[in-house]
């Protein structure tokens, strides 16, 4: 228990007294050894300070926009009722212009696919033409289209699920706007089995940017 | 091994050679339907008659189909004799028939194009069939 212990005294009459330097050599010293070590004496230092705010011009991202007949074709696809014909008959064929434009503002490229389909998949024939314009002729029988100018990139032939089109393009600019002439056709010589039949052509234009 | 990875980079740069960076380019897609592309419908079969009694051969009558570029018969023992006539015919007398046979006709529809030059035909389903009967070469019955 602590509290009942004797407090212990020293009595400084009983140690050994101390030898005291002279207080030049005691801070002289104090500053060698300081040196010595390394150690600086502390300073009060104060850097001024500034600071400004700078709001830059709006940051606007570019856009990358494909729209085909003016309609954005996503997720719903764009009507495109000029290619369609009644009552087509063997070695009939009608053509159509696609439009493609880029409403965006970086250019890009782009590839097509089409599918048919319908019963009349199997007999009909398939042509496509970039940057063709298309035409039509006659009102009876053999109705007959055509394009024009453009570059052929799918000769007339049947057309398998998803098949190219166009494997590639021209950059296509900012607010520019190109064609795909189109040519559904009939053969000659189609069989017996192709009447009453009908489909639609589905293309799907792919636009990667430039 | 680190230091190796390093050192390698630091070579590849310093010799010119590229590194690949992850390049993300922008992608859209649109889509298109066209209308409906329609083929000719299918072609309507005439509907056969005939007189019950005739004489000197077998008479049948078919109604005229709308467009017909003509009518295909078909008649004789299972109808393997075949006889094309033109759209404004529509009506014969069977004669030299074997003593029974089977009457249909179909109607036929024809293309021709000139570039390039070539002619398509095609036929509907056959019509009703008419059984008919010769007796002695002259006497002729039919039925539907």
């Amino acid at each position: 228990m602590p509290e009942h212990r004797a407090p212990r005294r020293r009595d400084a009459s009983h140690r050994a007294p101390r030898r005291r330097r002279p207080p030049l050599l005691r801070a002289g010293g104090a500053v060698a050894a300081a040196a010595i070590v390394g150690v600086g004496s502390l300073g009060t230092y104060a850097y001024w300070t500034d600071a400004a705010a700078v709001t830059s011009g709006t940051l606007t991202s570019g856009t990358l926009d494909l729209k085909v007949e003016g309609q954005q074709g996503t997720p719903t696809a764009a009507t495109w009722p000029a290619l369609a014909i009644t009552d087509l008959a063997p070695g009939e064929s009608v053509a159509a212009t696609l439009t493609l434009a880029n409403a965006g503002t970086t250019p890009f490229t782009f590839s097509v696919t089409g599918t048919l389909t319908g019963t009349a998949q199997p007999y009909l024939q398939v042509r496509v033409v970039r940057a063709g314009t298309a035409a039509n002729s006659g009102s009876t029988y053999p109705r007959t289209g055509s394009c024009s100018g453009g570059t052929e990139t799918y000769a007339l032939a049947s057309l398998s699920a998803g098949a190219t089109v166009v494997a590639s393009s021209p950059a296509l600019a900012a607010a520019a706007s190109t064609t795909l002439c189109v040519i559904a056709a009939l053969p000659s010589g189609t069989g017996n089995a192709a009447q009453g039949t009908s489909a639609t052509l589905t293309l799907t234009a792919q636009a990667t940017q430039q | 091994m680190s230091r190796i990875r390093a050192g390698l980079l630091l070579a590849a740069l310093l010799l010119g050679v590229a590194v690949p960076r992850a390049v993300a380019a922008w992608a859209d897609s649109a889509q298109a339907t066209s209308g409906t592309i329609t083929l000719v419908p299918t072609i309507a079969a005439p509907t056969a008659s005939c007189s019950t009694l005739s004489i000197g051969g077998v008479r049948v009558v078919w109604t005229a189909v709308s467009g017909a570029s003509g009518y295909r018969l078909s008649y004789g023992n299972g109808g393997t004799q075949t006889q094309d006539v033109g759209s404004g015919t529509t009506a014969v007398v069977l004669t030299g028939l074997a003593s029974a046979g089977t009457f249909t006709v179909r109607t036929l529809r024809t293309w021709t194009t000139t570039t390039p030059a070539a002619t398509t035909t095609w036929t509907s389903v056959s019509s009703n069939a008419l059984s008919y009967t010769v007796t002695l070469g002259l006497l002729g019955t039919c039925s539907s």
